[in-house]
């Protein structure tokens, strides 16, 4: 399995929070969800990975580099889309291109076109008079625009109308149809994650909790639903979280440990980080 | 580093015509009235003042945190403002030269006397701005405004207290030697101030 990125050790202490030992990788030709609660480390781990922030410890790996040393050969092949549209409200999409051109070696005028007439944007149309999803897509267009290997998406869909956001998991999709492309993707939009990901990697105060295979995460756990002394008398270890209400108890619990004879459902993504999240044993 | 100063460029435009129609405005007071004394040291002061406008309007959108993003280093993403800093003082100091030239033919005042004394504004305006440039990249334009203002007091300050104790001015002889060293001493100041920046800037987190 080649890698697209490795996060190794990475840590960041600030006065009111701490980034705790992360590591994940994610690897070639697949999609990576970054979930967790507002606050949990996302945007933290993104800035530390795209050299935004210094980490106290760890190292980043993009293509099997070091990233510190030769960030900016590195940054050439990384699409970077942040929750909002970072342009000057001023400059229209024409203008956005022709400052690319003179960062990025590899930018593709062609290509950005091409990508502004299929979404529909408005080259000489300011960024101010852009709605949110229009500003998220031109965000889009300039991170496909260069030789982007890696895309690595903050928030991208988020407040965006659905017919938006299914056409730019359509692009998320195509994209890594090349099996040298990968993304890195963080969204509260569970339901887009679990369409599109290859991968999910869940963080909770700071520590990740889990990054695994989204079919084997799924498989791996069970919602388990009974009278709350069913659901007590489950083996502890294999109990991740439980939930109770006064019509009965239900539970996230490995698959391989549930009692024979028990209703079990399959979880969803949300599910899954819920019963991590609020479902206290 | 080109792509930095034209996306400043680009969004600093509608200030700079704004700025323009202005110094126009001045201008035309100035040359009706024939007392063109107050637009010489403003134009070159609103040159300086775009370079911090620059600054605002890249916090306002939250540029910096993007163009990190993109294959530039962090000494170009602190030389591109040099280079812009260099471009509108220049600039202004033209058309400051330009516009003197003119007033002397028309009026028959001395050319170097006014070159003199735009020039000593255009030093002003170079050292408050490459000594701003390193406190705007540590603390942000908003706060920095603040000292902006402390820094204009400063200087004034000093200049009385050294008169309050007896210095006397410069005689005419030191003036022509710090005017010959001074292309010297702008250069060593900006590079100072530029070196300052890249160190604040290089242990920022965005």
């Amino acid at each position: 399995m080649e890698e697209a990125l490795r996060l190794s050790h990475i840590s960041k202490h600030y006065p009111k929070f701490t980034l705790e030992d992360v590591n994940l990788v994610v690897p070639k030709g697949s999609i990576m969800g970054f979930i967790g609660e507002n606050g949990a480390g996302k945007s933290t781990t993104m800035k530390a990975m795209l050299g935004l922030i210094h980490p106290d410890s760890g190292t980043v790996y993009v293509d099997g580099k070091k990233f510190t040393g030769s960030e900016r050969d590195i940054k050439e092949h990384i699409g970077v889309v942040m929750d909002s549209a970072c342009f000057s409200e001023e400059l229209n999409a024409k203008e956005i291109g022709s400052v690319m051109r003179r960062i990025y070696r590899t930018w593709d005028s062609g290509r950005f076109e091409k990508l502004l007439k299929e979404y529909k944007i408005e080259e000489t149309k300011k960024v101010k008079e852009y709605s949110r999803g229009m500003k998220m897509k031109l965000s889009i267009v300039v991170a496909l625009s260069h030789d982007s290997k890696l895309l690595v998406l903050d928030e991208a869909t988020s407040g965006l109308d659905p017919v938006v956001r299914d056409a730019l998991l359509d692009t998320f999709l195509e994209f890594i149809q090349n099996e040298e492309h990968s993304i890195w993707l963080s969204s509260h939009i569970l339901s887009d994650l679990e369409k599109v990901c290859d991968y999910i990697t869940f963080i909770q105060d700071g520590r990740v909790l889990f990054s695994e295979n989204k079919d084997e995460l799924m498989e791996k756990y069970r919602i388990v639903k009974g009278s709350a002394r069913q659901i007590r008398e489950l083996e502890p270890t294999a109990v991740v979280g439980v939930q109770e209400n006064e019509f009965g108890a239900q539970a996230l619990v490995l698959s391989e440990e549930i009692p024979e004879g028990m209703i079990s459902d399959r979880p969803n993504i949300e599910d899954i980080m819920l019963f991590h999240v609020k479902g206290g044993k | 580093m080109m792509g930095l100063v034209w996306q400043e460029l680009y969004t600093m435009r509608k200030t700079i015509r704004l700025y323009i129609v202005a110094m126009a405005v001045y201008l035309m007071i100035g040359w009706t009235t024939d007392n063109l004394s107050m637009f010489f040291p403003l134009l070159v002061f609103f040159s300086s003042m775009l370079v911090i406008a620059g600054f605002a309007y890249n916090e306002k959108n939250n540029w910096d945190l993007f163009a990190n993003t993109m294959p530039v280093s962090r000494k170009q993403m602190v030389g591109s403002h040099y280079i812009l800093m260099m471009l509108f003082i220049g600039v202004g100091f033209l058309a400051d030269i330009l516009l003197c030239t003119v007033t002397a033919m028309r009026s028959g005042t001395d050319l170097w006397e006014l070159l003199a004394g735009q020039y000593a504004v255009f030093a002003v305006a170079l050292i408050y701005v490459i000594i701003f440039i390193p406190i705007i990249i540590k603390m942000g334009s908003e706060r920095a405004r603040i000292i902006l203002v402390c820094l204009y007091v400063i200087p004034l300050l000093l200049l009385k207290g050294l008169y309050d104790m007896g210095f006397s001015m410069p005689t005419e002889e030191q003036l022509h030697l710090l005017l010959g060293i001074s292309p010297l001493l702008f250069a060593v100041g900006i590079w100072i101030s530029f070196r300052i920046s890249v160190s604040i800037y290089r242990k920022k987190d965005f």
